[in-house]
């Protein structure tokens, strides 16, 4: 009995998580199985039972939002895919280990640039996550990274840049020229798991000194 | 800067940043390779955290010594970039066991029966699996002891 | 039995710099040959638990020059051994053990090279790049008795990086040192780098 290569319904069964929003995802060959029907189930490393996630039990989606269910942030977890087509051929496919504390990708800061005469004022806005602390209240990464820190570079005619660095969230490049552009780039940063979200940008002109005229 | 483990009265400093970049780099090959995933090894009841902090600095090092006697001298490396990413890391955990028979030397390192009881558990895990995947299994679990270190 | 027999190579030593970590040996030498050598090390970890094990070296294992960039076999604070053999086709000699074991918390940290500019009333440093493994210190004040010594982190950039507002008609002075967090150590300060601000001192 020659085993049924059934790969092109199935491939790249992966968790793509950012700020703790973890979504399974998995592609599969359209041309192959037009109307292939993806199940999916999910268990902690270390149980035995795969449970299945309600709401994708045979949809026709390419992704799954299993949040809620991997929301453990010091679990472990597998997810697994069945897909299946219209003549009865199926194949399944197991993620990675998965831990959103290791893997989750932090997304830029929300950051408001409030540009003044001679200074440039920075206030970063917290990053909620889907996570809860056990009295219901929405955890931001600060919350759950106890190492988190902000870093702001200002950079000035492309010739040198200031640096600011810090757990605070309100910050102000200070001693700028007035009436002149600058380019804001504002990170955050977990030193110890090596994450650093992409830069939040912000292109701003500093206020004319009205004070002589 | 440098991470400090504070283990009942053993007090110590590691570079816990350099081991988590180490393990980081082969920990999705090595736990590919762990196919039993019913079973875990290092688990939350047996966790640093769970353990009155008297008995924490013996309990990791009874931990250590297995990773360091048993799970590195046994781990058949695939190539030899998985070998010296390997290597790095049993160098850097054989640097902690050295400062935690330190404390050892110096008393602040007791083996209470809460420390025993704990180790005889993971040890119990480690042995009811076949060598060579159990040496597998506890080497993909070192996040999970690195974790318990960054919380310690 | 006569069989030509290749000499191994002799004088090994390691140069550490920075973090930087050389192996060197003195070449061995068979008139109109390519010599190619191979490069090994063994941690702690393994002499004490399997000191039959040696790990080939990431970029020497072969190589024809009689030098070996081991800075990223050296990955852990701990003594390595290190040995050298070289080969001649089906040839090949003894290995060559470096004497001393090697610990990279033996590196020489030189003080930080550094540009000490203006921009207007900015005063500003540019610091080499060393790694990964460096932070860099740098202490400033204003030359005056009394004045008092700031210290900054600095991260080296392709940019300069500001350290502070100068007032006109006053000098200021800059030193740096780096720290390496893997071995716990320092380097010296670099020497005093002092500029005068242009204009004309501020009414008291």
């Amino acid at each position: 009995h020659i085993a049924e290569d059934t790969s092109d319904l199935l491939q790249h069964v992966k968790f793509q998580s950012s700020n703790f929003e973890n979504i399974l995802t998995w592609d599969g060959r359209p041309e192959s199985a037009p109307d292939a029907v993806y199940s999916v189930q999910y268990k902690t490393y270390g149980e035995g039972e795969w449970l299945e996630k309600e709401g994708c039990q045979r949809i026709t989606r390419k992704s799954c939002n299993l949040t809620v269910e991997t929301g453990n942030l010091t679990e472990l977890y597998y997810a697994r895919v069945t897909a299946t087509d219209g003549t009865g051929r199926s194949a399944t496919k197991t993620t990675d280990r998965f831990n959103s504390l290791q893997h989750t990708i932090i997304k830029p800061p929300d950051v408001t640039c409030i540009p003044k005469v001679r200074s440039i004022q920075m206030i970063v806005h917290p990053s909620y996550t889907p996570i809860r602390a056990r009295n219901g209240h929405q955890l931001t990464l600060e919350n759950i990274f106890q190492g988190l820190l902000y870093r702001l570079k200002l950079r000035i005619n492309h010739t040198y840049q200031m640096d600011l660095e810090g757990k605070q969230r309100e910050f102000e490049f200070v001693g700028l020229t007035p009436d002149t552009e600058f380019l804001g780039t504002i990170m955050i940063c977990i030193p110890n798991l090596f994450k650093e979200s992409a830069p939040y940008v912000c292109q701003v002109k500093t206020l004319p000194d009205r004070t002589w005229t | 800067g440098l991470k400090t483990l504070h283990l009942g009265s053993c007090v110590i400093t590691t570079n816990l940043h350099g081991i988590r970049s180490g393990f980081s780099e082969i920990r999705d090959s090595v736990q590919a390779k762990d196919e039993i995933i019913d079973i875990r090894i290092l688990r939350k009841t047996q966790s640093l955290q769970g353990t009155k902090p008297a008995d924490r600095c013996c309990l990791l090092h009874h931990i250590l010594r297995l990773y360091l006697d048993r799970v590195f001298k046994n781990y058949q490396p695939p190539d030899h970039h998985i070998f010296r990413k390997v290597s790095r890391l049993a160098n850097s955990l054989l640097t902690i066991k050295k400062d935690l028979r330190l404390c050892h030397a110096h008393m602040s390192c007791p083996c209470g029966e809460e420390a025993a009881e704990k180790y005889s558990q993971i040890l119990s895990h480690f042995e009811e699996l076949p060598p060579q995947a159990a040496v597998v299994k506890a080497l993909g679990e070192l996040d999970i002891l690195l974790q318990w270190l960054e919380e310690a | 039995d006569g069989a030509a027999v290749l000499p191994a190579p002799q004088n090994l030593s390691v140069r550490s710099v920075n973090m930087k970590h050389v192996l060197t040996w003195s070449p061995v030498i068979v008139p109109e040959e390519i010599i190619h050598y191979s490069v090994e090390y063994q941690g702690e970890y393994e002499s004490l638990y399997m000191s039959h094990i040696w790990i080939p070296s990431s970029w020497c294992s072969p190589t024809q020059r009689p030098e070996c960039d081991i800075t990223e076999d050296i990955t852990a604070t701990v003594s390595y051994s290190l040995r050298v053999r070289a080969t001649l086709g089906s040839l090949t000699s003894a290995w060559s053990t470096l004497k001393h074991r090697f610990n990279q918390n033996s590196t020489i940290l030189t003080p930080p090279r550094m540009e000490i500019t203006m921009d207007g009333f900015h005063l500003l440093i540019k610091l080499e790049d060393l790694g990964p493994h460096f932070e860099f210190f740098v202490s400033y004040w204003r030359k005056e008795p009394g004045a008092k010594e700031h210290v900054k982190v600095v991260r080296p950039g392709v940019l300069p990086v500001y350290l502070e507002m100068v007032e006109p008609g006053a000098a200021y002075c800059v030193k740096a040192r780096t720290f390496v967090k893997a071995i716990g150590r320092h380097s010296a300060f670099s020497q005093p780098e002092c500029v005068k601000v242009q204009g004309e001192a501020l009414p008291l």
